[in-house]
This record gives structure tokens, sequence and C-alpha cells, in this order.
């Protein structure tokens, strides 16, 4: 399989870095990393010699046509949440836990919602969400003493 | 009146039960949020058992432990999520249950096995603790070195699909476990000169990331096919059907519970490893190992029992050396220590009304967490599984984003979470599985340390390598481990064997058919 070859490609030149990079280390840190790299090398070039095999091939064709068959996900949706899921964690910091939890969930709720679902029952989630939200950041900032960020804003 | 006796009136005082009951509930919810553990619910609780007696503190404290464990079997079956690391092994069978509609199904299963786990766990913390304790101090590093290399061979099991995709997502998480400090030299290793990165990567958060947001966009890619994220079927007398199905293998109970208390007795292995093994050996013992995996009730009932029973396990070397056999004892210890109990002989002598009535405490625990475990697990399943996923999926992110932060305070254990997801989700895209990522990066470490602890030693001693085959228990790892990594080699041939052995015994019956 062609997506095979490339991962095991990615792993083994990352077995390597990881190898020289340990070559830093003193002898007692460097010896289990090195180990283990020189591990994740030989798998790798495993894994690359089994994806020319003709059972790969085989394994290849079949889940190209289940693919063909099977379920479409929801690409665009995903990389949207994705985003979304990255500006919110990255956010919590500076912008506060409490208020970057509220507004990053309405928008997911906007993300994720289906064409033909009416706009009442999308605010309704959103509503369900900043309560669920705030009873969360309430339950660990009172009872359980979590210093929760508090952004810029308090 | 004699001291067992006199312990085992206390704790049926209706006080006591009551804190009992308390406790696993409270137990049970911190456990089943992803990112909050055992070691955590007991830490938090700590402060309020300051102004109560020591038999209150210890029976409240002893019921938060085995909740936590068991509650942390909920977020594996209902979010692909384990509430806490020793449910990791219940993700296998317990979501591939949920999705097939029998969520409230693998909940009572999980249920009913960490209540026989934690009783079989706590007769032997009862009636075995002296003799235990001093087997587990036999355990030094080559002992710890082969336990963690038996403890990698669980990768064949759980990677059925491709044996060297797990072996390679096992070794991704061994070197994701050698960041940060090493442990003998204190080098700085993998940092790239990140402050967040030199204390290393912590377990939870990664263990959050990667089973928790692959699950989450999985989730949102397929939302269309799906009004809900699991469905839920409801089926009469669910508790009856269980059981039944359960006490047919009376054996995979047994064997399951002993695993998990041999390795919760092993100081630092804990409950974490116990659910895995148990649940590698249950597949190797099985007529039908290819149904592990796919839903499998003795593959939950497995992990279950194991993780449970380890909580006793993990009080043997506490109580009676002194020292902990996991985390979540290691914070006991302190409420012991703070309540003027000093671990060891004094246990047993001095202080035994009260030791005992603990250990009687865990006992009623393990009792009473069936009617609560299938009352509040009958509620989550009915919840989960009824949230629409446009509801369910900011959700399940929001509590895995404050889960991550709150075990150290710090943000920057998010972003590990963050990271690790996405390695996480395109590592499922092309056919790696979290499990063996997650072996790696929890075996890591004390692999690390056993490996130069013991070439150290060896090396005082004029053998460097010597140490690793000439002691007792080193050769029955060894053994073990070879067994462990030979038998999917093993199996093959057997069920290769079994038709023929099949063929062979019907033909002479087709022979006498046709006779006639």
């Amino acid at each position: 399989m062609r997506r095979d070859r490339v991962v095991a490609l990615v792993l083994a030149a990352v077995g390597v870095f990881a190898w020289t990079e340990a070559q830093r280390y003193g002898a007692l840190s460097r010896l289990f990393p090195q180990v283990v790299a020189l591990a994740l090398v030989v798998l790798s070039l495993v894994l690359l010699a089994e994806s020319f095999t003709v059972r790969a091939r085989r394994a290849a064709k079949a889940y190209r046509s289940q693919r063909a068959d099977g379920e479409k996900p929801d690409v665009r949706g995903v990389i949207l949440s994705l985003l979304v899921i990255v500006a919110w964690t990255l956010l919590l910091e500076p912008l506060g836990f409490w208020i970057t939890s509220v507004l990053a969930f309405a928008v997911l709720v906007f993300v994720l919602r289906a064409p033909d679902q009416r706009a009442a029952a999308v605010w309704k989630t959103v509503f369900a969400g900043a309560l669920l939200v705030t009873a969360f950041v309430l339950l660990f900032r009172l009872m359980l003493r979590v210093p929760l960020p508090q952004g810029v804003l308090w | 009146m004699p001291v067992v006796l006199q312990a085992l009136v206390t704790v049926l005082h209706p006080l006591n039960l009551f804190l009992i009951s308390i406790g696993v509930t409270a137990g049970i919810v911190v456990g089943a949020l992803p990112g909050l553990t055992a070691t955590m619910a007991i830490a938090l609780l700590v402060p309020f058992t300051f102004g109560m007696s020591v038999v209150h503190a210890l029976v409240l404290l002893g019921g938060i432990y085995c909740g936590a464990i068991y509650g942390g079997s909920y977020a594996a079956i209902l979010i692909n999520t384990p509430g806490t690391p020793a449910a990791i092994a219940t993700t296998f069978d317990g979501f591939a249950l949920a999705r097939k509609g029998h969520a409230y199904r693998a909940i009572v299963v999980a249920t009913i096995a960490s209540s026989v786990g934690g009783l079989v766990g706590v007769f032997f913390l009862v009636f075995l603790s002296p003799p235990l304790a001093r087997a587990s101090l036999r355990f030094g590093p080559p002992e710890f070195f082969w336990l963690t290399v038996f403890g990698l061979t669980i990768i064949a099991t759980i990677s059925p699909k491709s044996t060297v995709k797990g072996l390679i997502g096992g070794a991704i998480g061994l070197l994701i476990g050698t960041i940060g400090i090493s442990p003998i030299e204190g080098t700085v290793r993998y940092a790239f000169r990140t402050v967040a990165l030199q204390n290393g990567i912590t377990l939870i958060p990664a263990l959050i990331g990667l089973f928790c947001l692959p699950e989450i966009l999985d989730m949102i890619g397929t939302r269309y096919h799906r009004e809900t994220a699991i469905p839920y079927r409801s089926q009469r007398h669910m508790l009856r059907r269980v059981w039944r199905l359960m006490i047919r293998k009376p054996w995979l109970l047994l064997r399951s519970s002993l695993i998990g208390t041999v390795i919760g007795i092993v100081p630092g292995a804990g409950a974490n490893i116990a659910g895995l093994v148990s649940y590698n050996e249950a597949v190797r013992a099985s007529r039908t190992p290819e149904k592990f995996g796919e839903g499998s009730i003795d593959g939950i009932t497995a992990s279950e029992a194991s993780n449970n029973a380890g909580v006793a396990g993990s009080l043997v070397p506490l109580l009676t050396l002194g020292i902990p056999g996991a985390p979540p004892a290691a914070v006991l210890l302190g409420a012991l220590l703070l309540k003027g109990m000093r671990p060891g002989a004094e246990l047993f002598s001095v202080h035994a009304p009260v030791t005992y009535t603990f250990m009687f405490s865990l006992v009623i625990a393990n009792i009473v967490l069936l009617p609560l475990g299938i009352m509040l697990g009958k509620a989550a399943s009915k919840v989960v599984t009824g949230l629409p996923i446009t509801l369910l999926a900011p959700l399940v992110f929001f509590l895995s984003v404050i889960g991550a932060f709150s075990i150290q305070n710090n943000i920057a254990d998010v972003y590990v979470m963050l990271a690790l997801g996405l390695v996480g989700y395109v590592g499922r895209r092309v056919g790696f599985q979290p499990g063996p990522i997650v072996l790696g990066l929890i075996l890591g470490m004390m692999c690390e340390q056993g490996l130069v602890q013991s070439i150290l030693i060896g090396r005082a001693s004029g053998t460097p390598l010597a140490i690793f085959f000439t002691r007792p228990i080193s050769i029955v790892l060894i053994a073990l481990t070879l067994l462990s990594a030979a038998w999917p080699m093993l199996a093959r041939i057997r069920q290769r064997r079994l038709p023929e052995a099949a063929a062979a015994h019907t033909h002479p019956i087709v022979e006498e058919k046709s006779d006639a």
C-alpha cells in the first residue's frame, strides 16, 4: 500500500533522527532511546517491505473498494472542527478558560449542525452547552480548587 | 471480643455503611470523568477527612479508591476514552459493544467483574498480606525490566490486524516516554529547549489525547450517518442475563482477579498494567480469540476484574511494609500517616481493630459497588447515548481539556493532549491503534530504569549481563515473555490443527453413513 510506504519512510526518518539526537547524551541516558530508535527503524523497514507483498496489494484493493462502498466522512466538517479545537486550546490562557470554552463550544455547535436543522434547535444546544461548561467550571474552581486560567477579562 | 469480630461490627455501623456508599459514589463520578484519576479523587478528598475519626476517614477513602478505579470503565465504554489509566483494556471491547447498542450490557459486565475482582483482591489482602508483601520485595531492577518486556508482548494481542504496526506503535510510545529528564544521569532528552517538555510527557493528558480526540473527530466525520454517537438498546433482566453468561466462565473471573492482585502487589506496576496483562491472558486462553476487540464480554471481564483486584493488591505492601503498590495507595499512605498510623507490624497489633475495619470496609465497598454501579451506569449510558453528536462532541472535548489541565494545573498538558490527539487521529487513519502507543508510554520509564539500574548493579558485581538471566523470578518472567511472544504463532498452528482434527473425527462417520 502506498500509504504504508510513506508512513514507513517517515517513521524510519523519525527513528534515525532520534538515534542521532541521542548521540549527544551520556552513555546511560542514550542507551535506551537508541535501542528503541533502532527498533523503530528496523520495524519501519519491515513495514516498507511488507507493503510490496502480494497480500498488501490485495488488502489495498479491498480497502479501496470498501471505502468506495462505505459511508463518506465529512472531511470539511472535520477540518473546520479541528481548527476550532486548536483555537480553543490556544486561547484558553490568554482569553480565560470559561469564556473561551463557552465561545468555542458555541462555534463548534454551529459547525456541526445539520444543514436542515432549525435555528431554534441549534440555539438550544448552544444554551445547554454554555450551562454545562459553566457548571463544570464552577465545580472545578470552587469544589475541586483547580486554578483554571482566568484570562484578560478578570 | 476478638479483633476481627469487633472490626466486623464497626464496619456494619450505619454511619460507616453510609460513608462507604458516599465514597464509592464519589469515586465512580470522579473516575468516570476522563483525566480525573483515582489518585486525584483520593487526594482531593483527603482534606475533607481531617475532622473525621481515623475509621471514618479510612472507610471513606477506601470506598473512593474502589469506586474511582471502577468508574474509569464508564468513559472507556461510552466514549472510548479510559476514565482512569486502569481502564485502558476496557476500551478494546467495551466501546465496540457500546457501538452495537449494548452500552448498558457492557457496564453491567464491568460492574459484576469489578465487584468480584475487588472481593478476590480483598480476600488476599486479609489472609495473605505478610507473605505476599515479602515476595513483592524480591522484585529488583532486573525483575522490573523483564516484567515490562513481558508487558510489551501484549502488543501482539492488542493489534491483531497488523503486528508490525502494533510494534511500531509500542516503539513510538517508548520513545515518547524518553522525553524529559533521564532517570539515571538526569540529562534532558528530546526537549528541544522547550521548558514544558523537560518534565516529560504526563501519562493522563497523553492518554486523553490519543484515545479521545480521534474518537471525537471520527464522531464528527460520520455525524450525518448516525443520530447519536452510540445507539441504545434496552433489555429486561440485564443483570440476570449477564450474570448467567459470566458464571459460565468462573476461571476467567478468578484468573483475572488473581493477575490483578499479584500485579497490584508489585510496587510501581499497579492496576494500569494489571488490566492489560489480564486482557492478554484472556485472549490467549480463549477458544475464540478472534472475538476480542469486537465487543467480547470476556475482554471487559478480564480487564475490570483485574484492575479492581489490583486495588486491594496495591494495599498489601502499603499496610505491611509502608510501600504503596500504586499512586492512589501512596496518597492513602499520606492519609494514614496524618492519622498517626505507621504501616507495618504496628497496624496489625496496636491498630488491628482499625486496620481490619478498613479491610472489611473494602469488602462492603465492593458489594455496594454492584447496585450503585448498575444504577449509575444505567443513567450514564442513557444520557450519553441520548445526546446528539452536536452536543456530545464539544462536551467530550471540553471535558478532555479540563481533565488534562487539572492533572498538574498546567496549560502545557492541554497542548500535549492536543498534539498527541492529532498524532492519534493521523495514526488511526493509517492503521495505528492508540493501545500499543499508550502501553509503550506506560512501560517505558519502568523498562529503562530496570535496564540501566540492572546494568549498573551488574557492572559493580563484574557481570553486567548475567544479572538479567540468573535470578529465579527473572527466569520465570523470561519464560512467560517467550511464551507470550510465541503465542500468536502457536495459536495459528493450533487453529490449523483444529479443522484437521475435526475432519479426522468426521471421516469415519461419513464413511459409516455412506456404507449404510
